[in-house]
């Protein structure tokens, strides 16, 4: 049947939802054991695995709408949920022993990460408002009880306690600028609501300032997503408290969902919001938002970085910063494939070197206790070579040093930058002074690890291959990006070209609006 | 070719012939090298063309040159490494680092690409950074480690900003190409793209002010000061200079600021070091000064002074590696590298003595070494400089002597004279340990006695590739009496006589220049300990001042940052219509007005948080109460379960929750009112400046009209539910189930198990 052709857009997010379900039941039928474990596990992997193959007919496919446009699945959705199912994945390996360890059950915390995930497909295939508004809490809400996870920790109910407090007002606040822009416009769907938008600020009514609130506002909830300076005070407290895996997770697949989102949202409702002449348009404000937003992550963002010990709150911060770098990106993107593509390159790379950097931590750690200061790190380059090594990498790529990924994220994204010139030249700038800082904390951490004498702390890692597969994947991943970068960078390229693809809609039964794959 | 030379770096396992082995495979790619005819051309393998970046490989005179020096050096280090570390389990991570770092140079010697050069530029600093914390267990080395790595990495990153902006000016990474590129010159970003280029440069290059990291990089074990801070790394900026010289050289500004910075360098450098009396930190000093001058040749960049560049590089590169050796070769056999104590080591060290002294010479200039050649073609150079002549002459003069003090205090001084206590013990050192400086030191003799053969045509090819086209140099031993060549002569006559003399005062120099050295020479140093440690202290105070904890203050930041961006959008609306005609009011509405506003300011001053919940109750009901009055009822339903549900899970949680106590001063307070009376006053705007509503019409019409066309069913609500809206039923008959599952898993809770989830 036709429609149904159409509507297996919603495999990806039908089989991880079916896969949280099995495991529900799973928990509910069986006692709480080790031997639990395997089954488990695969169950979530299976959801994982299936979901990503279901994308397989839509790899080469031209666009498609679905529900009279609230839902789109396009090539730029194929690949942002790649690196989400991605670092779902990672994080999921990462955990298999270690989320037992610290007290947390196995089945609560699978079934949560998968809600997550499915609600992150969503968000990158969401086309219209209001399926924006839904996704983002659907993952919010699994996101805030994943913080909270670890009730026995004082640090991780802190951090849950403010990172959804602050969740809920930056939710309000969202859904305070769709409603103001659906009351202009009367639309709810992206690309009109854009095309309203373009034709009220050509002919004023009188009704612009409202129009401006309303992406004002939808710009600060993206913005407290993605943990962009001044919205991102949540971020320390939410990445310390959290269990390691879930930091990993919050850090890369919550951003990529919610860089995606907002990449969706800029391009179809910001029609002119950057690029060289977006300084004097009616959209310039946006330009400025995005230019300061940017600039104050990645200055505060490194600078606040430096001062810590904590391992994992330096990592925050430190993805605060990457914050910064991406919003450069899209500041300086004036509607550029070439932009959006570095931006996409570099959430790819930035999503393997990160989880990458926390399975590390959780194959450092030692015991139920997770490593808290850097010294916890010293020595362990000798204590486990290769560890040390996939260590330095990660390190060497978030402070991009060549031949890693990092490194060709960074040159992509400040060559944008640069190109655009004017007032973004002076953001690669920013960039560039604030990544000598970064170079800093990023090198220290190597530092400690090969220059300091090892302590006689057992390593825990040491027997689980669930860690040792998650650090074999993301070191490859992060040295392939730096080395080989061709691929990926055409395929994130051909993914954004079809942001502006309009996509054919055919009237299905029923008002639906739905077709079949063009394959 | 570089892989080639990094794979070896595995080959670490035969632990006692090791460094000889391997000595032995670099010394094979360096006869290669020397047997491959250099070509202008390029070799270029494609990396990723749709980014413009390409392996290419420049195999020109200065190409070849830069990559015989790099391997020739390095066999002869790997050897001496051997000898120096005989014994010491660090040993085969060291010979990966060198090698690790020797494949990274060969890239930045030979790479065409621009990327390609940034890219090995880079590893160089990472692989230098593991190679100057070697001796890790010392604060003083990582502390030096980590300083020569921020300074270069800094100088990197603003090489890659100029790379990237002469790629978008010229319009390519490659050399070849951007010489070849018109107007690179006139482009608007030729100036930021200059200075960037030149601050990664002379970051790398150790030039003042940045020289600093240099002298401190000694903490290092010999053999990798001699070959990375003289030989090869710290000349990787010189390198870069002269590669770009073709497609940005010639102008005001390049003459002017290579010149300015080269010359500063040299005289700081050269005069620096006769304060130091530490052999490595005088050699130390002695290379930055080098660096100074080679710079500053470039910077003249004519025919004349290129030549002398590409000389003076390939001499600079025989001795000073070779007077490294040699002083880790003293400090090998006697335990002190003082030059203060050290005498009368000769009889003890014959060959590293004879090989000292060659090194020595050549530093100084003396005739039928290499070092002279190099020393004359400078002083011709500095005479046919196109502005400020007599300026460069003096400082070239005034260097070039500190230059042969310091080589008499280094390679001279130390095997003379009254043999010293410790001279009992001093042996001459394994062969690994005298081989290298020996074999340098002989090189800079034969090449000088032979007028550069077998290298003179290579060093024509050099200076031709710097130059941007081939011309001829003329490399003789004597170059007669005649014009420019007689006053070079002089000049040269005088730096002797200078620098015997300075030799002579040594002693009363360092304990004049006691005080002043560390205000002049370290100046840089300390104002790096204070943007150090400055923007630690800072960092640390910004981020308890921001990051303090307080959830309050981070909402704070949410609501003004609406509360700007709302007042900025009205403020831009050029005529803002805000009806405050309400229509009539009555007297009902106003007691539900009354209610709400009372209770708010119950909620807020009450002490007791279970009033407070009621108030924000009576509020909430408040509200449904005028829903319900205009015409919305079922909104005024939801509106009063939401608030039913609100209220009891408030109940339900505050429960447990302490009684409230004052923490916040009257100050927060008071600031905290402001930033609600400002968010609650812009609401109120925006409500009475969008009364205009613009909403479809309402669903259901269609719903009506449609349900026996299209569903072929006569019950709207059944059509609805099974058609339309199918999907709907289906989530909710999902959620019911998810939710009976929950309600099971909650009665099969058992105690004390989990929270949440």
């Amino acid at each position: 049947m036709q429609w149904a052709t159409g509507y297996d857009i919603f495999l990806p997010v039908v089989w991880l939802l079916v896969a949280a379900g099995v495991i529900l039941l799973i928990d509910l039928f069986t006692e709480e054991s080790e031997r639990q474990t395997m089954p488990v596990f695969f169950t979530a992997l299976g959801g994982v695995l299936l979901s990503f193959v279901s994308l397989n007919p839509y790899w080469d496919a031209r666009p498609v709408v679905l529900m009279r446009g609230a839902m789109i699945v396009d090539q730029f959705a194929v690949y942002l949920i790649t690196a989400i199912l991605t670092g779902t994945a990672i994080s999921m390996f990462a955990s298999i022993s270690y989320v037992r360890r610290i007290g947390i059950s196995l089945t609560d915390f699978l079934c949560t990460l998968l809600l997550a995930a499915s609600g992150m497909v969503l968000l990158t295939v969401s086309n219209d408002l209001i399926m924006v508004f839904l996704s983002v809490e659907l993952l919010s809400f699994a996101v805030y009880v994943l913080t909270g996870l670890n009730g026995r920790s004082s640090k991780g109910a802190e951090g849950a306690m403010k990172y959804f407090v602050m969740g809920g007002l930056a939710s309000a606040v969202m859904v305070l600028g769709m409603a103001a822009l659906y009351g202009v416009t009367g639309e709810v769907a992206l690309r009109p609501l854009g095309d309203k938008l373009a034709q009220l600020y050509s002919q004023p009514d009188g009704s612009q300032y409202l129009a401006t609130l309303g992406m004002g506002a939808i710009l600060i909830a993206f913005a407290f997503k993605v943990g962009a300076v001044p919205f991102h005070s949540w971020v320390p407290d939410a990445y310390e408290g959290a269990p390691t895996t879930v930091t990993g997770f919050m850090a890369v697949a919550v951003k990529a969902a919610a860089f995606g989102a907002l990449i969706r949202v800029a391009v179809a409702v910001f029609p002119e919001h950057a690029g060289p002449t977006g300084f004097a348009g009616d959209f310039g404000w946006a330009t400025y938002a995005l230019w300061f937003l940017s600039a104050l992550s990645m200055i505060l963002g490194n600078w606040f970085a430096i001062s810590q010990r904590n391992v994992k709150r330096m990592l925050a911060y430190s993805s605060i910063a990457h914050s910064g770098y991406l919003l450069m990106g899209l500041a300086s993107s004036g509607g550029r494939t070439e932009a959006y593509a570095a931006i996409l390159f570099y959430l790819l790379t930035y999503t393997l070197m990160t989880s990458g950097a926390f399975a590390m931590l959780v194959y450092a750690s030692s015991g139920g206790k997770d490593v808290e200061d850097i010294e916890d790190l010293r020595g362990l380059a000798w204590k486990k070579p290769a560890v040390g090594i996939c260590l330095a990498i990660f390190m060497f790529s978030m402070a991009g040093i060549p031949l890693t990924g990092g490194f060709m994220g960074k040159y992509f994204v400040f060559s944008q930058a640069v190109y655009a010139g004017g007032p973004y030249l002076s953001l690669a700038i920013i960039g560039i002074c604030t990544s000598i800082i970064g170079a800093y904390y990023y090198l220290r951490v190597v530092a400690v690890t090969y220059f300091r004498e090892a302590d006689d702390r057992p390593v825990h890692g040491r027997e689980d291959w669930g860690i040792k597969f998650a650090l074999s994947v993301t070191v490859f991943g992060t040295v392939a990006l730096g080395v080989f970068p061709q691929i990926f960078y055409d395929g994130a390229k051909a993914s954004v070209e079809q942001l502006r693809v309009e996509a054919p809609a055919v009237e299905g039964r029923n008002g639906q609006t739905s077709q079949l794959v063009d394959r | 070719m570089v892989l080639a030379v990094i794979a070896p770096a595995l080959h670490r396992v035969a632990p006692e012939q090791a460094g000889r082995v391997l000595a032995l495979a670099v010394a094979a790619l360096f006869t290669l090298f020397a047997l491959t005819p250099h070509e202008a051309a390029p070799l270029v393998y494609a990396w990723a063309p749709s980014l413009d970046l390409h392996v290419s490989l420049l195999f020109d005179g200065l190409g070849k040159l830069m990559a015989l020096i790099v391997s020739g050096i390095g066999s002869l280090i790997l050897l001496y490494a051997n000898g120096y570390l005989h014994g010491d389990a660090r040993l085969p991570r060291l010979y990966a680092a060198l090698l690790a770092f020797m494949g990274a140079m060969l890239g930045v010697v030979l790479g065409g690409n621009l990327l390609f050069i940034f890219v090995c530029w880079e590893l160089t600093s990472v692989t230098s950074f593991i190679l100057i914390g070697f001796d890790h267990d010392r604060p003083a080395a990582r502390a030096a480690a980590l300083q020569a790595l921020l300074v270069t990495g800094a100088g990197g990153l603003c090489l890659l900003a100029g790379v990237i902006l002469l790629g978008v000016a010229g319009g390519s990474y490659e050399l070849v190409e951007l010489a070849a590129a018109p107007g690179l010159r006139e482009h608007g970003l030729y100036v930021p793209a200059l200075l960037l280029v030149l601050a990664g440069a002379f970051t790398k290059s150790a030039q003042v002010p940045f020289h600093f990291w240099l002298p401190g990089a000694m903490e290092a074990p010999t053999p990798i000061s001699a070959y990375l801070h003289s030989a090869t790394m710290v000349k990787a900026g010189v390198v870069l200079l002269a590669r770009l010289n073709p497609a940005l050289g010639g102008t005001e500004l390049w003459f002017g600021m290579l010149c300015g910075f080269g010359g500063a360098t040299m005289l700081v450098g050269n005069l620096g070091s006769l304060f130091q009396t530490d052999l490595k930190r005088v050699l130390a000093y002695s290379t930055v000064g080098m660096l100074g001058t080679l710079v500053l040749l470039i910077g003249i960049g004519t025919q004349a002074a290129l030549a002398a560049c590409v000389t003076m590089l390939l001499a600079h590169a025989l001795y000073k590696g070779a007077l490294f050796m040699v002083a880790g070769g003293v400090d090998h056999a006697v335990h002190t590298r003082d030059a203060t104590v050290l005498s009368g080591l000769g009889r003890a060290m014959p060959i590293t003595w004879a090989a000292a002294t060659l090194a020595a010479l050549s530093c100084m200039g003396v005739l039928p070494l290499l070092g002279f050649i190099a020393k004359e073609k400078s002083y011709v150079a500095a005479l046919g400089a196109p502005e400020l002549a007599p300026w460069i002459v003096a400082a070239s003069l005034a260097a070039n002597a500190a230059a042969f003090a310091m080589a008499a205090i280094v390679g001279v001084r130390p095997f003379l004279g009254r043999p010293m206590e410790q001279s009992e013990h001093a042996h001459e050192g394994s062969f690994d340990l005298w081989l290298g400086p020996l074999l340098l030191g002989v090189c800079s003799l034969g090449l000088g006695v032979a007028a550069g053969w077998p290298f003179a045509g290579l060093l024509e090819a050099a200076a031709g590739s710097v130059y941007g086209s081939e011309f001829e140099v003329a490399l003789k031993l004597w170059a007669g009496t005649e014009g420019v060549y007689g006053q070079a002569l002089l000049l040269s006559g005088a730096t002797v006589a200078i620098g015997a003399l300075l030799f002579a005062l040594r002693a009363p120099l360092r304990s004049l220049a006691g005080g002043l050295r560390f205000a002049a020479a370290l100046a840089p140093q300390r104002v790096y300990q204070l943007l150090y440690e400055g923007s630690l202290g800072a960092a640390a105070l910004l981020t308890r001042r921001v990051q303090n904890g307080l959830l309050n203050s981070y909402l704070r930041t949410v609501v003004l940052a609406l509360v700007g961006i709302s007042l900025w959008s009205l403020w831009r609306q050029p005529h803002l219509m805000v009806s405050f005609n309400v229509g009539e009011i009555r007297t009902y509405e106003i007691g539900i007005v009354a209610l709400i506003l009372v209770s708010c300011l119950v909620a807020v001053r009450s002490e007791s948080r279970m009033a407070a919940i009621v108030a924000l109750g009576v509020a909430g009901l408040g509200v449904t109460l005028l829903f319900a009055l205009f015409s919305g009822p079922d909104l005024a339903m939801t509106q009063i379960m939401v608030e039913t549900l609100t209220v009891l899970l408030f109940v339900l949680v505050f429960y447990h929750l302490p009684q409230y106590a004052r923490l916040s001063s009257s100050f927060e307070r008071v600031r905290d009112l402001l930033v609600s009376l400002i968010f609650g006053g812009l609401m109120t705007l925006l409500v009475l400046a969008s009364s205009t509503d613009i909403l479809d019409a309402p669903l259901s019409e269609f719903y009506a009209q449609n349900s026996l066309v299209k569903g072929h069913g006569r019950n709207v609500v059944n059509v609805i539910l099974v058609d339309f809206r199918a999907l709907d039923t289906l989530g909710e008959i999902t959620v019911l189930a998810a939710a009976a599952i929950g309600v099971v898993a909650m009665l099969r809770l058992k105690p004390a198990r989990k929270e949440g989830a």
